[in-house]
């Protein structure tokens, strides 16, 4: 049988694996001259998907009282689509993980306009403390919840 | 009667003191207008708005900051309707709280000839309802 506490204690949860959903509203700021969604904007479109669910990850949100501290080491995101901007747009960001390292873990998102795949991104959180100003190790409780959304490829 | 719209904060929309900044509220009571405007009047066939229409002035007032949360709620109406312009007022709360007051006077405009124009009174019809 196994022990709680030693569950609890950091061995991976088997989550099902199915992506974080977040439907990013578009503005009527966020279409450039060309008709387009300016593509710059997709960083903000993953950024509040990855808030979103970080917000109710045991770290919490960063530079909230209490939090345990993360950073963004890196974000690299492919195009692949040009969404074209209507009035009332929403976009669908699918957020997965596909590593949790002892220090850091990596997202990998997916945009999509209704069936249209927009824009894929890969993002490096580190676990940071702004009080010491320097990396921290993953706790326990948060390397298991980031497991929970770990690709079935990655694991 | 007043329009009742739910937007989104982004994180993005944060300043370094944890508030929404100031400048973002502009944006925050474009979302609105654009949903009543364009989004709402095209619903009801009314697609004019969405043709061509500028900013003639805007004033906001602050009476709370606003944290990060999901949404805030933007009360809108038609305070004034005059020949060629109109004035939209705002009310937004965080929480429950009215965070600021605004007002924006719209100028519907010609983008071929680049000049201002009338209301027209399908215009005028759609936009009565929300006048207060």
């Amino acid at each position: 049988m196994t022990d709680p506490a030693e569950a609890a204690a950091g061995v991976p949860i088997a989550g099902p694996a199915v992506p974080n959903v977040y439907e990013a509203q578009v503005r009527w700021s966020d279409a450039d001259i060309m008709g387009h969604v300016n593509h710059a904007r997709y960083l903000s479109f993953f950024e509040d998907a990855r808030m979103t669910l970080l917000a109710t990850s045991p770290a919490g949100l960063a530079g909230v009282r209490g939090s345990r501290g993360y950073i963004a080491a890196r974000v690299a995101v492919d195009y692949l689509w040009a969404a074209e901007f209507r009035p009332g747009l929403m976009l669908r960001v699918e957020t997965m993980v596909t590593r949790v390292g002892s220090t850091s873990w990596t997202f990998d998102q997916r945009m999509y306009d209704g069936d249209h795949y927009v824009a894929r991104c890969e993002c490096v959180l580190v676990g940071y403390s702004y009080d010491d100003g320097k990396t921290r190790s993953l706790a326990a409780d948060e390397r298991d919840f980031w497991h929970q959304y770990l690709m079935p490829e990655s694991r | 009667m007043r329009y009742v719209y739910e937007c989104p904060v982004r994180w993005s929309d944060l300043d370094a003191f944890g508030h929404v900044n100031n400048a973002r509220f502009l944006t925050l009571f474009e979302e609105a207008r654009v949903a009543l405007m364009f989004v709402g009047a095209k619903e009801s066939g009314l697609t004019s708005f969405e043709e061509g229409i500028v900013i003639y002035r805007h004033e906001v007032d602050y009476l709370r900051p606003v944290d990060y949360g999901p949404v805030v709620r933007i009360e809108m109406w038609i305070s004034e309707m005059r020949a060629s312009r109109f004035t939209v007022s705002y009310e937004l709360f965080d929480g429950g709280k009215l965070a600021s007051r605004a007002a924006s006077v719209c100028v519907p405009f010609d983008l071929a000839t680049q000049r201002p124009r009338r209301l027209s009174s399908a215009e005028r019809a759609f936009l009565k309802p929300w006048s207060e």
